[in-house]
């Protein structure tokens, strides 16, 4: 699979602060990437070594082929970083349109972007009269305007309102399907669970694991239900493999490895027992990240 | 660089900073330059020496360049000083350096564009300062019943060019400031501290001392090449101090506007958007 982000021991050292250390980060072509981490975990200083706003004290990164920063990236890119930004004597579509003048995308593609977040009726009132769910829309609108491959997008739903949030999460679901990827950087554990594909847990500047959301929360248990009982027990305790087998709420709960539960499945159909359950036991995104950053801290 | 330089042309030109500043030069000008000297000289009709008539003289059309460019080195470069620094330290305050730079125009292009604007616009406060000044001198002439008599083409041409590079290099001046101290505040104290105080400061205090720095600091420092450039014009007092010639004036005030540019690029380059 394509790498379209790529980082190799990036560092970033304020003064005595270590902000970013040692970061190994991949973000595949068509992917929703979330990056997690507590506050000033160095996610959003990444973000900018990443869009060349920051230079890297050391390591190396690539954006889209290009180092961070490149033009030959950055046209390819869309990016909100930290809260949206804008010109407050200017209307939203002029700011857009001032964007596009930089980027040498039409004027029109201005209201297409302002369509698209639902930011038409007010386009052309000036910014600071706008609430910080409208500069936000907005914000996510200046990302949108190069119809990028990759947009990066910082809190994206940071000021809106719930109805707002569930809107936001929609789009980001929406633009990130095909080719297009979004690396998506936020605390908000739930927003990631339900907009990413892949995650990356970052605390203290380091990396601390870069998985896939479903094997994150993977907890290696899993359930099984069946009649009789009695014989699904047996059948299970036997199996190779399998360990820690619990009784619980009627249901068995054991451990096993992910591969070998097809094969659980058949020994138990031989031997006569009617399963009517048989799934993994998944752990909150939340439960996941408080153990993986409370291993760093330890 | 021409899509960085259109951007920042629309930006300015939308923002109200622009037209105040503009309108307290003219106004300023208007009032201090022609209607109280006027009103002044009116009032003084009943025994009118040789100094009233010099007055009224500068308030001529055939003396509008060099009674313009007269307020335009002092009060200008105040003005072209807070200008150049809110068109670069208002990115710092707004924040929105990083919503430009991650649009892909590269560092160079958006310090260029943002360089190029802030000519552009001491183009039109010069051509606007000059006009108003015509436009003026030109009623006092219709009230005294005088011909409208006009200087020189070349006069002119040298009081928009002389005017043009003051202010641009102020400005820039402006804009470095902008860039070293990243916002607005400080570097507006700072910028207006030095072109209003601490250059005549520097030149009183070591005038006593010797005569051959003070002719050095009058050959190098800004303030003075910009009053020296004006006064080769015809602006009173006359002649400059400056040892140098009106050529050299103009060369060291050109070397200003891109040892300041170069340091505004140079330092916008290098540094992190924070």
């Amino acid at each position: 699979m394509e790498q379209i982000i790529t980082t190799h021991k990036l560092s970033k050292r304020y003064g005595d602060v270590l902000a970013v250390d040692e970061l190994d980060l991949a973000v595949n072509r068509g992917e929703v990437y979330g990056l997690l981490g507590p506050n000033g975990a160095g996610k959003t200083t990444t973000l900018r070594m990443l869009l060349g706003l920051v230079r890297p004290t050391a390591g190396t990164a690539k954006v889209l082929n290009a180092p961070p920063g490149a033009q030959a990236g950055l046209a390819r890119l869309g990016a909100l970083v930290e809260e949206p930004a804008f010109y407050p004597y200017l209307s939203g579509r002029d700011n857009l349109r001032l964007l596009a003048r930089y980027t040498g995308v039409s004027l029109q593609r201005a209201d297409e972007v302002l369509e698209r977040v639902e930011l038409t009726a007010r386009a052309d009132s000036k910014v600071k009269t706008y609430s910080l769910g409208m500069r936000q829309r907005l914000g996510v609108a200046a990302a949108l305007l190069k119809d990028p491959e990759l947009l990066v997008l910082d809190e994206p739903t940071s000021g809106l309102d719930p109805r707002g949030m569930a809107e936001m999460r929609a789009l980001i679901r929406s633009v990130g399907t095909g080719e297009r990827t979004v690396l998506l950087c936020s605390h908000l554990l739930g927003e990631v669970e339900q907009t990413c594909d892949r995650v990356g847990v970052i605390d203290e500047g380091r990396m601390v694991r870069q998985a896939p959301v479903a094997e994150l929360r993977a907890s290696g248990r899993f359930v099984v239900a069946g009649e009789p009982l009695e014989d699904a027990e047996r059948v299970c305790r036997q199996f190779p493999g399998v360990s820690d087998v619990e009784i619980v709420g009627g249901r068995l709960e054991l451990t096993l490895d992910a591969d070998k539960i097809g094969d659980l499945n058949a020994a138990l159909q031989q031997a006569g027992v009617r399963v009517h359950e048989l799934r993994q036991l998944e752990r909150s995104l939340e439960s996941v990240f408080l153990e993986l950053t409370e291993e760093e801290e330890d | 660089m021409w899509s960085a330089l259109r951007a920042e042309l629309l930006k300015l030109r939308k923002r109200p900073a622009l037209w105040v500043l503009l309108a307290v030069l003219v106004g300023v000008q208007v009032l201090f330059g022609y209607v109280f000297v006027y009103v002044f000289l009116g009032l003084e009709t009943e025994a009118p020496d040789v100094r009233v008539y010099q007055l009224l003289d500068r308030l001529m059309p055939q003396e509008f360049v060099t009674s313009a460019l007269g307020d335009l080195a002092g009060m200008g470069a105040a003005l072209a000083i807070i200008l150049g620094v809110l068109v670069v330290g208002s990115e710092y305050r707004w924040n929105t350096l990083k919503t430009i730079a991650t649009q892909g125009p590269p560092r160079p292009a958006l310090a260029a564009g943002k360089l190029g604007s802030l000519a552009a616009a001491m183009f039109v406060f010069t051509v606007a300062y000059l006009l108003t000044a015509l436009v003026c001198s030109s009623i006092v002439a219709s009230l005294e019943g005088e011909p409208v008599v006009l200087p020189s083409a070349g006069i002119i041409a040298g009081g928009l060019g002389a005017g043009w590079l003051v202010l641009s290099a102020w400005a820039t001046f402006g804009a470095l400031l902008a860039v070293a101290l990243r916002g607005t505040g400080l570097a507006i104290g700072l910028g207006l501290l030095y072109a209003l105080v601490l250059e005549e400061l520097l030149l009183a205090a070591l005038f006593p001392w010797s005569e051959t720095i003070d002719r050095v600091l009058h050959a190098v420092l800004p303030g003075s090449n910009a009053n020296a450039l004006v006064q080769h014009l015809g602006v009173p007092p006359g002649p400059p101090a400056s040892p140098l010639s009106a050529l050299t004036v103009a060369t060291v005030m050109l070397g200003y506007l891109v040892l300041f540019s170069l340091g505004a690029g140079l330092i916008f380059h290098r540094r992190d958007i924070a």
